[in-house]
């Protein structure tokens, strides 16, 4: 008997240790719904407002009791031109300070539990509410939330607000900020260079617009009713998300394709309705290629909305939807529609389903993006030329990253939050670009398919989850079994570059026969940069003979001698162009006979070009 | 039409006599290019040179590679491109200098012509030549900067003309090169251009012609010209500009021709040999075109 007591308390324990991270722990399927929503929405297309009532639950996973809860109330960033937002953003003064571009959310009322009125505790400081609750909420708890809640659309500036009669409805409601492990809040103001964070759940949502719109929604449509005023209310269930989006217009032409069991919707406008069937075998490609890459796309919709959604066009992605605005270059010349709907739907798995930070490590969804959207070009397109191929202008995805990080390379290291860039250039650089590169590198070293199994299990492991840099290194080493945190703590952590150099070659005779050899052959290489990586060398020698060595790239200098049976011809650090990083590729070789037809080349043709633009100027 | 083409027949004449131009006109092209050119054949030279990569760029353009290239020459490019604009304010000066030589030796010669007096071979003609540069200097130099509002002029022509067009026809993607639309569009607006490119050209033979005038009566005589001789003047313009597009389909039919034909480094001299010999046809035609102009404008005068 006494035995039994002792045992009690152990036993409960364990039996508690089991239910805990059960009740918490993500289901193989499906994401644990942590923040889920059911909100009743009226869109008024005259106003540009909606006037919606919102009802939140919340489970406390972290391991701490918590007293306040936060939320974002992104809208707000449009109500002054003195918001952090607008004061970050680069467009002039004049726009910011137009109020068509005004816009905000105003809470009406929040209520606590069933019925305890909670309006005059809330905090709000610009696009952060803070509820401090009447008593802490414990881990595994759950508390549910009312708010009643208008918001005034601002003509399309950043992502959300309408044009013309078009309504793009993202970030409008008030939406919970991820709560942490160890219980801190992670929320931070909706900032110019930033995006979004927010645990998963599920969406109920009913729209009530003018019957004569189309809406497109994430989720999917589970009810629909005419409303004696002329309008109509859709129903939309979104599961396992982080957000919900909509979009609006009674201009929208509704094109549907199935692919892969995924229902594909294309909201487009009259004017692009010859582009459809490209603009659908491009998404259609993107999904099916993304899916046998990465793993299976969960969601049984996808929507695809040509709108507005900035001054100067854009894309933007959410889970389950994403918008285009369609260039209108010949699109076998410039394939820019391509390129941005690859990288907007490789977001549906980097950042939808792995869902990352995107204010604190933006590269872990930006620059994945960048790197699948870099690959599926190029098997859709081929290596070379597959973005541009016009007259005699040949460029590829790959050489627009280059570019873009060229154009920024040393200013910011990649991690770092995303408002303490020095600018948007530098930002695009770091988290576009440079991260991009970085997962190319790795690539090129790992292999095809020991990439493909790195990227297959990082899905796997944290769809549905919020991973971190340190998690996906832990994976890189894990899985490939190799150490890889230096490169990655350099490139991810560091500013500086990678720059490998051939310095010099010769090759002397030993016994002063200059003819016959042998010779004692020399090649020195420089590590210019701050980037140590181990590289290959090839020594090409006159008479056909090919030497491979390595070198560890530790020292900033590294000296290969040897005696070889003839001269050298030339010396090529990184042959295979695995340094994708590398920051001037044409230092990375050296030959003991000048180039001299590549340079008459270059020279005559600059010549010609230049006469050709002196005849024009004084042919005035 | 008799006119027209006897004028072009004078004009080629009249340029032939007077050769040593089209030497003048493409070795300043040519000395201006070098200038020009020289800081980016150091740059080449230094990436290029002993670039084992680089030997790709023989078969076509590689933007890799020249992607570090700008950006390894970033700030030398920077202060090269600030030179270029520079050198090119001073090229389009030196050329107003030497363009009063062109039209004064091309008027003597219609003049000489039409009276039938042979040339003068004790004559110095670039003694001759550079007389003409300095007594006309300053009347090309008013011309020029007249010549800067009458552009504007046309640019606003054909800012009207393209938004009544687009509001007629509808609009049109710029990419859309084969469509009517657009070729009308750009043959019209080449058309508004090139009509103000050609008075320009007659106010500097009224220019030559009515040398002791007051400026502003070399002017009206230069419209009143234009207004009163469109068909001939603008005939003239458009017939030499279809020579100067068979010159250049040669060019390009050549420069295709011997593609895959020769070994690399030849071809790059023949390559370079035939943009050169284009280069002085196209010297030559410019400045039949002026003579070819002058002769019409004293035909019609008469």
């Amino acid at each position: 008997m006494r035995l039994f007591p002792r045992l009690l308390l152990p036993v409960f324990l364990l039996s508690l240790s089991l239910v805990v991270p059960t009740f918490c722990k993500t289901e193989d399927q499906h994401a644990f719904p942590i923040a889920s929503y059911r909100i009743e929405v009226a869109l008024d297309t005259l106003g540009k407002k909606l006037k919606g009532d919102e009802y939140i639950t919340f489970v406390n996973t972290s391991t701490r009791s918590i007293d306040t809860l936060y939320l974002h109330l992104y809208p707000n960033a449009f109500r002054s031109d003195t918001t952090t937002l607008m004061r970050e953003s680069m467009f002039p003064d004049r726009i910011k300070r137009e109020e068509k571009y005004r816009g905000w959310v105003e809470i009406e009322r929040v209520t606590l539990g069933s019925d305890l009125d909670w309006s005059d505790r809330k905090i709000v400081q610009e696009t952060i509410m803070k509820l401090p609750l009447p008593q802490p909420l414990s881990p595994t708890e759950t508390i549910k939330v009312e708010i009643k809640f208008s918001v005034k659309l601002p003509r399309v500036f950043m992502r959300m607000g309408y044009y013309n009669r078009d309504d793009m409805i993202g970030q409008w409601f008030p939406k919970m900020a991820v709560l942490q492990k160890d219980g801190r809040w992670n929320a931070n103001q909706y900032h110019a260079n930033s995006e979004f964070f927010a645990d998963f759940g599920t969406y109920d949502v009913s729209i009530t617009v003018p019957v004569e719109y189309v809406v497109g929604a994430s989720g999917y449509l589970t009810d629909e009713w005419k409303n004696v005023d002329s309008s109509k209310t859709l129903v939309f269930r979104a599961e396992d998300v982080h957000d919900f989006v909509w979009v609006a217009s009674p201009d929208f032409l509704v094109y549907k394709r199935m692919v892969d069991g995924i229902e594909v919707n294309f909201l487009c406008k009259q004017e692009h309705a010859k582009e459809v069937e490209r603009i659908l075998d491009e998404v259609e490609f993107a999904l099916k290629y993304y899916n046998s890459s990465y793993g299976a796309y969960p969601y049984r919709n996808f929507i695809i909305a040509d709108v507005k959604i900035g001054l100067g066009g854009g894309a933007m992605e959410y889970p389950g939807f994403i918008t285009i605005s369609l260039f209108n270059f010949p699109p076998d010349k410039i394939r820019l529609d391509a390129m941005v709907i690859y990288h907007e739907i490789s977001h549906q798995w980097w950042y939808g389903m792995v869902a990352s930070n995107e204010f604190e490590e933006a590269w872990l969804d930006e620059g994945f993006a960048t790197y699948s959207e870099n690959r599926i070009m190029e098997k859709r397109f081929g290596l070379k030329a597959n973005l541009v191929n016009l007259w005699r202008i040949n460029f590829s995805d790959d050489n627009l990253t280059k570019l873009s990080y060229l154009l920024d390379p040393q200013s910011d290291p990649v991690v770092k939050n995303s408002w303490e860039f020095m600018d948007y250039l530098s930002y695009r650089a770091c988290v576009y670009s440079k991260a991009s590169l970085l997962l190319e590198t790795l690539g090129n070293y790992l292999g095809q398919d020991r990439m493909s199994e790195l990227l297959r299990k990082y899905f796997q492991r944290y769809k549905f989850k919020h991973p971190t840099t340190q998690d996906f290194i832990r994976l890189t080493n894990e899985t490939t079994g190799e150490d890889f945190t230096t490169l990655f703590e350099q490139v991810l952590f560091g500013t500086g570059i990678c720059d490998y150099e051939v310095v010099s070659i010769k090759s002397e005779p030993k016994k002063g026969n200059q003819a016959k050899g042998p010779f004692q052959t020399e090649v020195m290489l420089k590590r210019l940069g701050e980037v140590v990586m181990p590289v290959d060398i090839l020594i090409v020698l006159e008479d056909g003979e090919k030497i491979k060595q390595n070198w560890d790239g530790k020292e900033r200098w590294h000296r290969i001698e040897m005696v070889t049976n003839s001269r050298i011809k030339f010396a090529i650090v990184d042959p295979e162009d695995k340094l994708a990083l590398d920051i001037n590729v044409n230092n990375n070789s050296l030959t003991s006979e000048a180039e001299d037809s590549v340079i008459l080349k270059l020279f005559t043709q600059s010549l010609f070009w230049f006469e050709g633009l002196v005849h024009f100027i004084t042919s005035y | 039409m008799s006119h027209i083409l006897s004028s072009i027949t004078e004009g080629v004449r009249n340029v032939w006599t007077a050769k040593f131009l089209i030497g003048l006109m493409f070795v300043f092209k040519l000395i201006s290019s070098l200038v020009l050119v020289f800081p980016l054949y150091l740059m080449f030279s230094s990436s290029f040179g002993a670039n084992v990569k680089a030997s790709n760029l023989l078969s076509g353009f590689n933007p890799s590679l020249f992607l570090d290239f700008v950006y390894h020459w970033r700030q030398t490019l920077s202060i090269y491109f600030f030179m270029l604009i520079l050198a090119g304010g001073i090229i389009i000066a030196v050329y107003l200098f030497l363009s009063g030589g062109y039209w004064g030796v091309l008027r003597d010669h219609v003049k000489m012509r039409k009276l039938d007096i042979p040339p003068n071979p004790q004559e110095n003609m670039l003694e001759k030549y550079f007389g003409y540069c300095g007594k006309y200097f300053a009347g090309m130099l008013k011309i020029s900067l007249l010549m800067v509002p009458l552009y504007l002029f046309a640019l606003l022509i054909v800012l009207i003309f393209t938004f009544i067009f687009g509001s007629v026809t509808g609009k049109v993607n710029i990419w859309e090169v084969n469509s009517w639309r657009m070729i009308v569009r750009i043959v019209i607006i080449l058309f508004i251009f090139l009509w103000f490119k050609m008075t320009g050209d007659y106010m500097r033979i009224s220019l030559v012609e009515n040398q002791e005038e007051p400026f502003w009566i070399v002017i009206r005589r230069a419209f009143r010209f234009v207004l009163t001789n469109v068909s001939a003047a603008l005939s003239l313009y458009y017939i030499l500009g279809l020579i100067w597009l068979i010159i250049f389909l040669m060019y390009l039919g050549a420069s295709k021709l011997i593609q895959g034909m020769l070994p690399v480094g030849i071809l790059v001299l023949v390559t370079f040999i035939i943009q050169q010999i284009y280069a002085v046809l196209v010297s030559f035609y410019r400045l039949v075109y002026y003579s070819s102009q002058l002769s019409l404008y004293d035909r019609m005068e008469r």
